[in-house]
């Protein structure tokens, strides 16, 4: 069975599905972290399995082994930032818009990445994935392990991210409240295929949640 | 005999190092491949880490010149192999080594991505320049025989650009992923 989904620019792209239906996979090959054995993706006319290209415009985080654990943040940002051309004054000031997001539990602390907490460990993962201007930002499970204020925070940092309609957010998520409020357009996947796609509307989470109730 | 001492002391860090590249960084490997840089850039950095021990080992081995000036001419040969040949032989021997090397573990008595490949990788490191130059030195002298293994490194050093090419494509298609 083929299948086509086309995410236009600037459109917050949100993912829902029960365990095993191919989100993870999905945002894997996205990021040609794994090789489809049919189809292709391409990202912003780039096919991502022939070239490198889009590297440079894609931020993303998918899980813990994004980060490197022997790091502290601050050394840690500091290497993504010089990979995404950014120096070190530039960094000290991007990451100056995240001080309430961080909730002072990850700057300045001297501890290792691999010592944090889950949630902290994804606050700095979500953070890095935003460096340098991405035109495409991809975070699985964003709001997993957080805790409730920096779930508020985070959904106003992706609604912030996509107001100018310059950036494409796409996000996975099994909280239903969330992915709605925060996307313009949610697909259902289920043992990989696709089977809602919809636009957003007042009635979308009554929906999503008549089709995952038994 | 002089080849293998040459090789190895001048190419220990290189041997250690690179067969578990791109091993060390398998915790972070999905992070490092999704960042803003080409992958022949990310061998390059190894191959350059490499290339700097090898030659700062050679530098600490001068002191054999003690035993004699052949000695020093071997190992002057011995470097510029483990720069033209070696290091692209182990880079690509690398690849096939699958296996995880979690760095937040202990030291001592660690044989984390250690396996076959890893003794098979050796022999061509070392046997092959030891039989070019036992053969040579058997067949005309020492001192052709020396400059044979150095020029065999020249030639690799030569061809360096059309390697990494090579390798990267090699590796890249392979994709190697760490679950």
């Amino acid at each position: 069975m083929s299948q086509n989904i086309e995410i236009p620019k600037g459109q917050s792209f949100g993912l829902v599905g029960n365990n095993g239906a191919g989100k993870t996979t999905l945002f894997n090959i996205l990021l040609d972290l794994i090789r489809p054995t049919t189809g292709l993706i391409t990202n912003n006319n780039i096919v991502v399995s022939q070239s490198e290209d889009w590297k440079n415009f894609t931020g993303s985080f998918i899980d813990e082994s994004f980060l490197i654990g022997y790091l502290t943040a601050e050394e840690y940002f500091q290497f993504i930032g010089d990979l995404r051309g950014m120096n070190k004054a530039d960094v000290q000031k991007f990451l100056g818009q995240f001080s309430d997001f961080f909730n002072d539990e990850i700057i300045g602390k001297k501890k290792y990445l691999r010592d944090l907490s889950k949630g902290n460990q994804k606050k700095a993962g979500i953070v890095a994935a935003l460096m340098g201007n991405p035109e495409v930002v991809i975070l699985d499970e964003p709001f997993a392990n957080l805790d409730p204020t920096t779930q508020i925070r985070l959904k106003q940092i992706i609604k912030n991210l996509t107001e100018n309609k310059e950036v494409t957010v796409l996000v996975s998520s099994h909280d239903l409240t969330h992915v709605t409020e925060v996307c313009e357009r949610i697909v259902v996947l289920d043992k990989g295929t696709v089977v809602k796609d919809i636009q957003k509307s007042e009635e979308t989470l009554k929906e999503l949640e008549l089709y995952f109730s038994v | 005999m002089y080849v293998l001492v040459g090789i190895f002391s001048t190419g220990t860090f290189l041997i250690n190092f690179g067969q578990f590249i791109p091993a060390w960084d398998s915790s972070y490997y999905n992070m490092l491949m999704s960042q803003n840089f080409k992958y022949e850039r990310y061998l390059k950095s190894k191959f350059t880490i490499m290339t700097i021990s090898v030659a700062l080992l050679f530098v600490l081995g001068i002191p054999y010149v003690y035993f004699g000036w052949d000695i020093l001419a071997v190992h002057f040969a011995a470097m510029i192999y483990n720069i033209g040949v070696n290091s692209h032989v182990i880079l690509y021997g690398g690849t096939f080594n699958r296996k995880k090397i979690n760095l937040d573990e202990k030291a001592a008595f660690n044989f984390q991505g250690t396996g076959a490949v890893q003794w098979l990788i050796g022999l061509p490191l070392m046997l092959l320049p030891m039989g070019i130059f036992a053969l040579i030195n058997w067949l005309v002298n020492f001192e052709i025989a020396t400059i044979i293994l150095g020029a065999l490194g020249f030639v690799g050093i030569a061809l360096h650009k059309k390697f990494m090419v090579a390798i990267t494509k090699k590796v890249h298609y392979k994709q190697i992923c760490y679950d």
